[in-house]
Formats: structure tokens, sequence, C-alpha cells
């Protein structure tokens, strides 16, 4: 499937190259951060946040999962190191690559098209740029990744892909301004 | 007649004129204009007709309170019903028609309704279509139906944006008065988040119009300056045309915002509903004018005197040429001396008090306006426009003094604050006896998260008539909502307004205060419903002693408007009635929104294509390019079947099945729920959710298991296969695959927290393809890359590997009772997969098939499917499943329910495969007929149908059912209900049709 | 459309991003309990007009289930606190007797 973009008064595009997976740990656990740090050389990101390491991002889902998000030409490398600093740990690694999709809203105005569709403050004190959330997008599960001031991150599940495009891409059209 | 004065108008701009039509007629306006002023305007009083009686009905209000002006607006797509032509405003193309009429607005037949309205009285429609009985449905429902409903209902699709906005701040301000700005100000000083909103395209509500002068001043200037500052402050979000629509707990509010209502096709989402979640609200959302009840009050040409005031003003249009005012307070001494500037003639003020007003009186005595003080209005004279009024004693019965001709009434009756907000989530009112008004009480407040109040009400809504005190007022709030909120104080200096004093006001609830019956049954409480004086006092009379019920017998204030004009007339008038003290008697609940919203803001984006998330497989589109006939499942979508040229469904589906059990069939299976579950505790966890063993599944293997929930239910079924030591994949239902998640979850945090188990779902990253049918192993074998013969892959096994060079788990599991595979490979090659099955197969006879194919071939080999053979009140043991129950473990969800006496009986339904006599197919859920009639004299059952298709395999009817013991009872022939159509006999059989012996799927 | 704090992601959570999991530390009765024991566990619920304990799922969030005291009658919120625990803790009973002092809810006060 090509990367389709819609361009609004904020852009909406779907990254294709990146791959997920899913870490069922208990994040508490020193040895698991031992072995996170091991494999991939960052702390834990803190509840509601993100923590980067060259071009891969952990996501703190909940007390005891990660979201693990890196680009496809270092998947494989990425899995091995981490199944192998994880062996013998009470883990679930998963790849969930194609179970995910994953959009980016760019522009100046990317909080105000998110404000339409999650009931969620994004405001830059309450969701600093690197603050990660889980919430809904409209009717379905969604998270969501502020990167930078002008640029985030959503993820939703693959089979609503085209729903979350689609509600995005009415979100951000021109003329729709909230704030002008 | 009403026409356009010659100067000035607050808000319109004379150098733009606009052409609208209504009726059908071209007019013209000024940009700034409501349709309203518009049509005053161009002398068009006369703008609808009542619910009731269809009496002929002018504007009476400038704003939201309006209960009369309802227009059409629109075509087509853009057409709304019941628009108020005070809150619309006029724009170049715009098109209204008048509602309630036939044939025209001029000339309504059904204004018969009015000669007739004797006959008409409160309840009559309770007493009169009661007998006989059967007239109801077929007679009187029917009529009352059509007469029922204002304005016409849309019939083209909403062709506009619609959009929600999700907004955070501290304190969020309803109202863009001078109490709001200046609300607004304070709390906005401590560098809160503010959100202020006004429901008008201007800001300062009243004061600019009725002259206060602030800080030195005018109002208006001040207004002007605040907005420019507000705008100014990064912490405050300032929005006209945004209406406070509800308040709801723990500081959620919904504001309304018509973007463009009035600027049509410009591009933009037409109305925006504000989604706001705060900690604390201002409600500064003002008063509203009362009407004065007297006899005629409804005659086009009898307005409020603030509206009258606010047209001349606002809009430099003058509703008449001679006005009479008619008032029980000073204010409408206002509106008398506005006319007067305007060159137009007073010639009496009616003031209801003995003693009078103050200064603004003197002011009109001094400009010489007659002022009349004890005296009201016995009738106004008109039909279809005011032509005078007959002047009375307000002490006395109603004897005519004098006659006076004019062509306008500007009545007064008071102010009621605004305190629908303050309302909405639990705030109490108490009644300020010296200002004749319910107020919010201050004790008595909404309550928030903390337990404490969240919302505050400043200004005019608080009860503060006169500027000043509105200001201080105002300013308080503002603080303290600011601290409430955050904790911040930052005191700034409040404005200091100035304005006429005034004396306080009479109550007068009916003018004359002794006015006869005739009069009484002419004096309107309820403009838009048609409720009078006589109306509610007929209700107390009949036992109505509750406001709630008395509003429903009367339809008191049930109109559009939600009787902003005529609830607190209405009330008085009951109380008086039942001789009670108006609190005693209390207010109708207040409840959102304040005005009506339109639909579709309600819904937002979800219109059309975003109506609702449609779940898509990798392979959709393929399914959709080769005649998919959809399905939803569980938020999927599914091919039922796929339709081939001049193929009917059922022609579809019987090939399909067909197909599949002589040659190759494929099925999407990929929306089936896949579940990994892992840890050292996993197979223990497993036991507990499945009632058969999981723990003892060897690797490599595969086992069909049966959850149940606590209640000993069957919930869910599928297979599971064992990945490695600590390692288990559980398949689910697709409609399951979330719930059962959501279900393991729960007990792991909930009841076993300290077993370590994790679980993922991970069902959309696999694609999962069922291919089956007797060449099943031939298209694999031919793709090649793992051996999937019978030794290397037997049923009811699984493994790793690949086919046709696609990473790939295949387990030998079958649903059909065919030879059959199911691969799962990743999502984001499922499409390859699926096309390099379909071009291989080609030479095995493959087909793909859908949702019904599936449903028939498992039907045929007896398998049960969740939610036909379960309906939540079937246990496994009904469904000859009892070989799936573990007997060897302790506990598992749904044991000991399973024990309890009713649930281990033999003596229940139970599954059994059902065949007709004839060859017929049975209906679905159709009934076994038993002797005898139970306790309510309905037909005794012992059996229904839960699966039945015809069986192309078997070339007939096949059915699967729960029956009365019925495993004991092969053979027997029992009677199944038809619709419309004698019993069917149908015959006990089992329910495994199709290769008994099960040999196939082990080929 | 109330707001609870997730005790394990920290964020306040609107409803529509919640699922209520009715009644909160209920003692589950299996195999071997009495009929009156697995009736209470089954379907044996407080209603009550006031103090309630309550289970909810960050649904839309982090997926963690918690427990909420909250006043049903005018849906103050005293706390929540994680589901991991038999009875309420502490801090979350002081906060309840701070506003309703005398307060009992099934075997707690």
């Amino acid at each position: 499937m090509p990367n389709r973009e819609f361009q609004g008064y904020v852009n909406v595009s779907q990254i294709m190259d990146q791959s997920m997976f899913t870490l069922r740990a208990n994040l508490a656990s020193t040895k698991i951060k031992a072995a996170l740090k091991l494999a991939m050389s960052v702390a834990l990101p803190k509840p509601g946040a993100c923590a980067t390491a060259g071009a891969c991002t952990l996501a703190w889902m909940s007390p005891d999962e990660l979201l693990i998000i890196a680009p496809s030409a270092e998947a494989q490398k990425l899995y091995s190191s981490l199944d192998t600093a994880l062996s013998g740990l009470h883990v679930l690694l998963e790849d969930v690559s194609d179970a995910r999709a994953k959009f980016i809203l760019t522009g100046a105005h990317v909080r105000e098209v998110l404000a339409k569709l999650a009931p969620m403050d994004t405001h830059p004190a309450q969701f600093p740029v690197g603050s990660f959330n889980r919430t809904r997008f409209a009717q379905v599960a969604g998270a969501v990744f502020m990167e930078k001031d002008d640029m985030i991150s959503l993820i939703c599940f693959r089979s609503v892909q085209d729903y979350v495009f689609a509600l995005f891409s009415a979100a951000a059209a021109h003329g729709s301004e909230v704030f002008q | 007649m009403s026409t356009r004065l010659a100067n000035h108008g607050r808000l319109i701009n004379r150098s733009k004129a606009i052409k609208f039509t209504f009726n059908g007629k071209v007019m013209t306006g000024f940009e700034g204009d409501s349709l309203a002023a518009s049509l005053l305007a161009n002398d068009q009083m006369l703008m609808g007709r009542s619910f009731k009686y269809h009496r002929p009905r002018g504007v009476v209000a400038s704003g939201g309170e309006e209960p009369n002006a309802l227009m059409n607006l629109g075509a087509e797509g853009h057409f709304e019903p019941n628009a108020r032509a005070t809150t619309t405003e006029t724009f170049g193309g715009l098109t209204a028609t008048s509602q309630n009429h036939f044939p025209s607005l001029e000339f309504d037949v059904g204004a018969i309704n009015s000669k007739l309205a004797r006959f008409l009285p409160a309840g009559f429609y309770y007493k009169m279509f009661i007998h006989p009985r059967s007239f109801w449905k077929h007679v009187y429902e029917p009529i009352i139906r059509k007469s029922a409903g204002l304005g016409k209902a849309p019939k083209a699709r909403d062709s506009d944006k619609y959009e929600h906005y999700y907004h955070f701040c501290e304190v969020m301000i309803v109202g863009g008065g001078i109490a709001g700005l200046q609300a607004a100000k304070s709390a906005a000083a401590t560098g809160v988040r503010v959100l202020l909103v006004e429901q008008t395209a201007h800001w300062g509500g009243r004061a600019p119009v009725d002259g206060a002068t602030i800080d030195g001043i005018s109002a208006e200037d001040w207004v002007h300056e605040t907005v420019v500052a507000l705008s100014a402050c990064e912490n405050v979000v300032i929005r006209h045309r945004t209406q406070g629509a509800g308040v709801y707990d723990h500081g959620y509010a919904l504001a309304y915002e018509r973007i463009a209502d009035h600027t049509p096709g410009d591009g933009r989402p037409r109305h925006r509903l504000w989604r706001v979640r705060c900690k604390q609200i201002i409600t500064a959302t003002g008063a509203i004018e009362r009407p004065l009840s007297f006899a005629g009050n409804d005659i086009p040409g009898v307005m409020l005197a603030s509206a009258v005031r606010d047209y001349v003003v606002n809009y430099a249009v003058s509703p008449g040429d001679r006005t009479v005012v008619v008032t029980n307070n000073d204010d409408a001494y206002r509106t008398a001396l506005r006319l007067k500037k305007a060159g137009l003639d007073v010639p009496v003020i009616l003031d209801a008090r003995a003693e009078g007003g103050g200064v603004l009186m003197a002011e009109a005595i001094a400009v010489g306006i007659r002022v009349e003080l004890g005296r009201g209005i016995a009738k106004v004279i008109g039909s279809k426009r005011v032509t005078g009024v007959q002047i009375c004693a307000q002490a006395g019965e109603g004897a005519v003094l004098e006659e006076i001709g004019c062509d306008v009434v500007a009545m007064s009756g008071g102010w009621s604050p605004v305190v629908h907000l303050w309302s909405h989530c639990g705030g109490k009112l108490f009644w300020d006896v010296d200002q004749a008004m319910f107020r919010p009480d201050p004790d008595k407040p909404p309550l928030g998260i903390d337990g404490a109040g969240f919302v505050r009400v400043a200004g005019l809504a608080n009860g503060h008539l006169r500027s000043a005190s509105c200001m201080v007022d105002a300013a308080i709030q503002g603080t303290a909502a600011a601290y409430n909120a955050t904790g911040k104080v930052k005191k700034i200096k409040t404005a200091e307004a100035e304005d006429a004093e005034e004396v306080p006001l009479s109550p007068v609830w009916l003018m004359p205060q002794g006015a006869s019956y005739k009069l009484r049954s002419k004096a309107w409480l309820d403009f838009q419903n048609d409720v009078k004086v006589s109306d509610v006092q007929l209700a107390a009379q009949e036992g109505f002693e509750s406001v709630e019920h008395a509003k429903r017998y009367t339809t008191l204030g049930m109109a559009t408007d939600q009787g902003k004009l005529s609830n607190i007339n209405g009330l008085a008038v009951l109380s008086k009635a039942l001789n009670a003290d108006i609190p005693d008697v209390g207010t109708t609940t207040f409840r959102p929104p304040y005005t009506p919203i339109s639909m579709a803001s309600l819904a937002g984006e979800a219109r059309g294509e975003l109506f609702q998330p449609i779940r898509k497989t990798a392979m959709h589109e393929w399914h959709d390019d080769h005649g998919a006939d959809w399905e939803p499942v569980g938020g999927w979508r599914r091919p039922y079947a796929y339709l081939q040229s001049g193929e009917t469904t059922d022609q579809a589906v019987w090939r399909e099945v067909i197909n599949t059990r002589e040659k190759l069939g494929l099925l999407d299976a990929s929306t089936l729920g896949k579940i990994v579950v892992k840890g050292p505790d996993a197979g223990k966890f497993l036991d507990m959710m499945y009632t058969n063993m999981m723990s003892n599944l060897k690797l490599g293997r595969c086992r069909y298991g049966l959850m149940c929930s606590e209640n000993g239910f069957l919930s869910d079924d599928g297979v599971v296969a064992r990945i490695d030591d600590q390692t288990w994949l559980c398949h689910t239902t697709s409609g399951g695959a979330d719930r059962i998640h959501a279900h393991m979850e729960e007990w792991l945090q909930t009841e076993w927290w300290d077993w370590q188990v994790w679980v993922v779902n991970i069902t959309e990253e696999l694609a999962q393809v069922a291919v089956v049918g007797p060449n099943s192993r031939k298209v694999l074998e031919k793709l090649g890359g793992m051996q999937v013969s019978a030794d290397a892959l037997p049923f009811m096994a699984w493994a790793d590997g690949e086919i046709g060079g696609i990473t790939c788990r295949a387990y030998r599991i079958s649903f059909s009772g065919e030879l059959s595979y199911e691969i799962a490979v990743p999502a984001s090659r499922g499409l390859e997969f699926w096309e390099m099955l379909v071009e291989a197969g080609a030479e095995f006879g493959v087909m793909p098939y859908g949702t019904e194919c599936l449903h028939i071939m498992r039907a045929e080999k007896g398998f049960i499917m969740i939610g036909d053979e379960t309906d939540g009140t079937v246990i496994p043991q009904d469904l000859g499943l009892g070989w799936a129950i573990s007997k060897k473990k302790e506990d598992f969800l749904g044991k000991r329910a399973q024990q309890r006496p009713f649930m281990d009986n033999p003596n229940r339904w139970q599954l059994v495969g059902l065949e007709t006599l004839d060859g017929s197919v049975l209906e679905d859920g159709s009934y076994a007929i038993a002797k005898g009639q139970n306790a309510n004299g309905q037909t005794n059952t012992e059996g229904r149908v839960t699966s039945t298709y015809h069986s192309p395999t078997l070339g007939k009817g096949i059915a699967m059912g729960l029956v009365h013991n019925g495993p004991d009872r092969m053979g027997e022939v029992l009677s199944f209900t038809k619709i419309g159509a004698p019993p069917v006999k149908a015959k006990i059989v089992s329910p495994v049709f199709y290769d008994p012996e099960g040999e196939k799927p082990n080929a | 459309m109330l707001i609870l704090n997730c005790p394990y992601c920290g964020r306040d959570k609107d409803e529509t991003e919640l699922a209520a999991g009715g009644e909160a530390h209920l003692t589950r009765f299996g195999p071997g309990s009495s009929d009156q024991d697995f009736e209470g566990y089954l379907f044996g619920r407080a209603n009550p007009k006031g103090l309630h304990f309550e289970r909810w799922r960050c649904a839309a969030g982090c997926g963690k289930w918690f427990h909420a005291a909250r006043c049903t009658a005018t849906l103050e919120v005293f706390g929540t606190y994680k589901a991991q625990t038999l009875e309420p803790p502490r801090v979350i009973k002081d906060a309840i007797t701070a506003k309703r002092p005398g307060w009992s809810w099934r075997n707690f006060s």
C-alpha cells in the first residue's frame, strides 16, 4: 500500500516503514530495566511519555507494557537483541508491526486537529513534547506521541486505518480551522 | 406598520443591503440584521401560526426566547425547520418560509381551531380520544399524528459539515454581556485558562442598548475595549455565536458554535460542538423579560418592551408608529424614552403600580409622555395586527375606562434570571420576593468532583438588575472561580458602572387582577403551545397540583422554546389557583440544551463514511473487487458470499458449499481472535479460563476449547494451540477477540494478580486463510515450502514454516468437516498470500467462500456457533459438549455455577438435529409446540430452532435446535411454528448430518 | 460525564475512555462454596445512594482495572486506587472519613 497523504491546514500522512513490538514485562523490575538498557542503551520512559534511542522509540503503554517502534530496517536486529537480553525473564515480546498503523500530523496546528477527535488536553503545558497518551480517536482506540511542537505521531489498529486516516483528513481540512 | 428608520442602527451596516426571500417574496435587509429585524423592516409583523389554534402570531422577543417567529430555512440539503427568526442572521440569498399553516400564512384553514377554542381546553385530547377504546389506533392516532409537530422534517441528507472540539480550561464563562466580560477579566488576571462564550454575534448583551456608563465611557465603548483586551490574552479564548448549551457532571459543558449559518457554502463547518472540560463555570447568562398576562396579549404587535427597544436601537427598525407601553417596573420606561427619541409616538405608559416608578418615569413625564398609574390593559383589539387597547384599572375586573389606538403594545412583567445552566446539573433556586424572581441559591450549587460547587452565577443572572452591582458581582465570581480552580489569586480593579436608579417592581401575574373568565381565556401564557391562564387554572381545579403534572397536562412550556417566556407566569398562576406560595409550587426541571441545537452537531464527524468505523482485513479490497456481499461481524465486514454475475445470494452460497466440499474453498479467517498467553502460570490460568484442560496440551498440538462466564453460560469457543513450554495461542470467535482479551486481563489484574502470566492480543498482526476441501493439501503442496502431509501435519496439529515464500504458521483444523488448513501469515503479506492461493488453486477449482457457506458447512457437521446455539442462557452441557468439560479440574470459571440445581439437571432443552418431513427449511427461532397452555394463556413450547439452513450438500432443509430432553427423543416428530402459516413437522435427528464418522478432515 | 484519575497511568480520564465494572471488592466463591455464598458473589450487589466502591477500567487508555470510591448521589470522588488489594487503602479511607465521618460500606468503615 502506498504512503498516503492528505494536505489540509495540517498534513496527515501514513508512515509505512516502521516496525513495532509489544513488550509485556514488569517495568518496575530492575532486571527488566537492566536488560532493556543493555539491548537498547536507553532508560525506560516515564509513565505518559516516550524515550528515544537513536531512531527507536519506547512508549510507555502501561506499568507492564512498552511499545517499541523502530525503523523496519533495524527491526530484525533489535528484536534479536531484545530477545537475547530478556531471555530467562518473565516477559512476552510480540511483533505487532502489522497489527498497527502509524500516521503523522505535521503543521503548526497539530494540537488543534488532535483536539477535535481525542478527549484529551492537548495544551503544551499539559501535553509537552515527548508525551505519550493512549486515548480514543472518535470511536476507536489510539495512541498519541507528541514528537515535536509541529508533529504528532498517531498509532491505531491496522483494521481501522482507513477510518482513522479519513477522520484526521476531515478534521484537518482547510476551512475547519478552530483558531485562525 | 413596522418599518426601517432613517438613521442609526447599532448592529447594521447600511452600506450592505442584502436580498432574501420570505414565503417566496423577495425582501431587502441589511448586513447585521436578524431575520426578525429584516422582516419587521419589510412590514412583515405576521411571522407564524400557533401550534394548537393556528392563531396568527408576530414576533414577540428579540432573542433565543422567541416562541412565535419560527421558520423553515433553506432548501434540500441545507433545510432546517423551527429556526427562530430572532437568532437567525440575515444573509444574501437566505430563504425562509413560515410554518404551521395551510394554504398560506395570511389565510389558514386550521385557524378554525381558534373558533373552537372553548371546546379545546387543557386536557381535551386526554379526555376526548379515549372513547371508544378501539378508535385510538386507526382513527384518532393517525389524525393527531398528522397535526402534530411544527415545521417540516428535512427530507434530503444534510450536506453540511459538522465537528466536535474538545476544549480544556480552568474557567468557562457563559454569556458575553458586561458581567461575563468582567468575570472573564477578573478570572484571566490570574493567568488561568479562560473560555468565554456568547450565543449572539455581538458582545455586551443589553448594556449598550440600555445605555449604561462604565468607567466613565459608554457601555458600547467599554465592551469594545474589553473584548480587544481579552482577545490579546494568551490564556483567554473568546468565542461569539457560541451558546453555552448544557452543563454536566464534573465540569463538563457543551458549547454550540454556529460558525457558518450566516455564510452557507463557504467551506467551513456549519456547527462545531465544543465539549468543554473545566474546573469552574460561571454563568453570566442575563435575564429574560416576562410578558404580562392580559386578554389578547398574543396578537401580532404585542411585544416584550425590551424587544421593541432592541429593534429600534440595534437595527433601526420601528415595530410600529404608536406604541402603548404596559409595565409593572421601571425598565420598560426606557423603551418609551427610546421610541420617543426615535421620533415615534407613545400615546400612553400604563404602569400597573399605583405609585408608579422613579427617575425614569419622571424623565418620561418630562418629555411629554402620558403616564397612567394603577392601570392595565383589559383587552387588546385587533386580529392579525394590534389596532388598539382597552384600558382598565389593574385592581379591578376589567371594566373599560378608555380605548386607545395603537399598533404596538410593549409589555414588561419584570425580569427572570436565566438560571438554566445553573440548574442543569442540580443547582437549586430560591424565590426572591422583593424582585419577584427565582435566583440561584449560592448555598446549593451543582457539586463537582471534589464535592464542592463548580458553577457560579454572575451579574443579572444572579439577580443583580443594576449595572453597578452586576459588575461587582461579576468581578467577585470571576476571582473566586479562578481561585477555586487553581488556588491563584490576583485582584484587579472592578469596572464601575452607572445607570438610572429604579424603584422595585410590583408583581403582576394577571391583568387586571380580577379578570373575568372571558378575559382569562384570551390571556396567553405559552404562545407557541397555546396555553392560557384559564387552562392552568383548569388543571389546578382538576387536581394537577404538581407543577410537573400541570405542565404535562396543559403542555405549558413544552414547546420548542421550553417555556422561556411562560414558565414563571404559568407557575405563578398555578400557585395562586392552588392558594400556595410560588416557591412551594417550584419550577419544572431545566434540562439541556438551553435552546435547541442541531442534531448534526451532536453527531459531529460521525456521518457518512465516518458514521462508524469499519474494520477491514488485509484482503478486504480483494473481496470487494470480487463480488463480496458484506456482512457485519464484530465491527468487521466479512463477505457473506461472493456473487458471480447473474447469481442470487442463495445460489452463490450453495455454489460455494458444493465447490468447497468437492474441490477447494478459501475463507478469509483473519477476523478470528488470536491471543497469546505466556508465563510460568499460563497453563494454570488457561485451565481456569477454559472448561477443558489446556495445561496438558502437547507442544505442536491444538485443542478445541470452551469458555464460560462465572454464571456457567457458554461465552466463547475456539482452538487453542500449545506454542512452547510457557506459551499458548488462543483463537476466539470473530466478535469475541476484544471481549475475551479483556476478560483474561480482568481476571489476571483483579483476581489472580500474583500469577505470572502475560497476555497479548495479536489478532490484527496476522492474516489467516482457511484452505478447505479435498484439494487443499494439493494447493499448499504446489506452493511448497513446508510439509503439510497427513503424517507431517496431522489433524489438530500445527507447525511453523513457509508457504510460497511467506513465513507462516499452519494449523490443521477444520470447522467445515473437510480436509482443511488454516494458515496465518503477517497481515502485511495477507493479500499477496491470498492471491497466490487463488492463482495456484485455479487448476484445483478454487473459489473463495463467505460466512454463510461457513455456517452451512458447520451446521451440516453439527458444530455449534456462539450466538446461534448460545444466547447467554445455554451451558455447554445443553449442547452435547459435556466431553469438553473437565471432570478432573477442581475449578474453572463457571464450574460452581454449573453445579447449581437448575443447571445440573438433565431435564433441560438440549441440542438435536431437526429435519423437516417435507424437506423445507424451518424458520429461524421458531418454537416447538407442546401440549396445553401456560398460566398466561400462551401455547406451551418444548424447544426452539437455533440454526436452520438449506443444505445444498444434502438437498434438503437441516436445522439445529434445543429441545426438551431432545437427545432422548430421537425420531420423534415435533411441530414448529411458522409465521402466518400452519406449523411445520420436523423429526428429531442427530445434529451431525454430514460425514458422521468424521473421516474427511483426517484424510 | 465523570472524570476519574487512573492510578496506573496517572491521567484524568474522561468517562468515554473508561469502562464501568460494577461493585468492587467482591470475594470469589468457587466450587465447594455454599449456595448462599455463591449467590451473594454472583448476584448480590449493593446499590447504595451515597458512598460506593466501584471497579473501572482505563479502557481507552492503559487498559488497567482500578477502583474508585465515590458518592453515587453527588458524584463526589473520594479517590481511586489500584485493584490489586482486598480492601481500600488507608489513604482512601481517610479521605472518605474527612468528608463522610462515620461511613461504612459492607465490611469496611
